[in-house]
């Protein structure tokens, strides 16, 4: 995930001792926040398939196609919400503007990036069999569409998008789901 | 050859209250994260040796002052006295 300054000092302007900063110091809130971050990447597959497919087919006219279309501007606004969540997170293990960068947090980041080099194969590998198998089936016949370009294109797009996304920020989701509960941010001198 | 995990143990926040430290001043004071700190103290994370040597300097005793592969005992009257 590749992040400017800029973005991050916006990020704690906004969130820096809010409800959910403190939240996503636990590994509950952390679990919680991964969960989320999975469902809105699989909406981010979504949103590129289906506007792919308005591109392709503009007229929405059919009851689904005017639900999926509903669906469209719900996902976008859940989608928005993943970035802030997801770095406010790892924010103790990330590198942070004005935070020192250090040892721990060093070691935690190339381990987390160690661990999903596997993950991140699987999901490019799987996104290209996505494509050849989506091929294979539209030639054959085997995937019916009123026009191969309404059909297959967009769910082909978004499918590859979810997992390109998913395979991106996987250091990250894993970071989310592994941290341990943080120790409290002092002032306090005897805590724990 | 399987690689034998060594227990560390500190005693790094009875070093720090006993300085009136909070963990974001020891934290400035080696710059490193506060966070680290804490998870150093509650030996969820071994410092480096480099590390530990700026803690050593920063709070004013020995390596094997702060940390140590055995656990520390409280040291009570009787042990005082000899």
């Amino acid at each position: 995930m590749i992040i400017s300054e800029k973005n991050l000092m916006r990020i704690d302007q906004r969130y820096f001792g809010s409800r959910l900063a403190e939240k996503l110091k636990t590994r509950r809130g952390r679990r919680r926040a991964f969960v989320f971050s999975v469902l809105s990447l699989l909406a981010f597959g979504y949103l590129a398939g289906f506007a792919t497919w308005l591109v392709i087919a503009p007229n929405t006219v059919t009851p689904a196609e005017k639900f999926f279309n509903a669906l469209f501007w719900v996902m976008l606004v859940v989608v928005t919400q993943l970035q802030p969540m997801l770095l406010l997170s790892v924010r103790s293990a990330i590198s942070w503007p004005g935070q020192p960068f250090d040892e721990r947090q060093q070691q935690l980041i190339t381990r987390a990036r160690s661990d999903a080099f596997p993950i991140v194969i699987v999901l490019m590998a799987l996104s290209i069999l996505a494509g050849l198998a989506m091929l294979i089936a539209t030639i054959s016949g085997k995937l019916l569409f009123s026009h191969p370009m309404y059909g297959g294109v967009p769910v082909l797009i978004g499918f590859s998008v979810m997992l390109i996304a998913m395979a991106k920020h996987a250091p990250y989701l894993l970071l989310a789901w592994q941290l341990p509960d943080e120790p409290r941010e002092d002032g306090e001198m005897d805590d724990d | 050859m399987t690689e034998r995990k060594v227990e560390f143990h500190n005693r790094l926040k009875m070093l720090r209250v006993e300085r009136n430290l909070s963990r974001k001043q020891l934290a400035e004071m080696t710059n490193i994260h506060p966070q680290t700190i804490g998870y150093i103290e509650r030996q969820q994370f071994n410092p480096t040796i480099e590390l530990a040597l700026r803690l050593s300097k920063v709070l004013g005793v020995g390596l094997d002052a702060i940390f140590s592969a055995e656990e520390f005992h409280l040291i009570d009257n009787k042990t005082l006295s000899g």
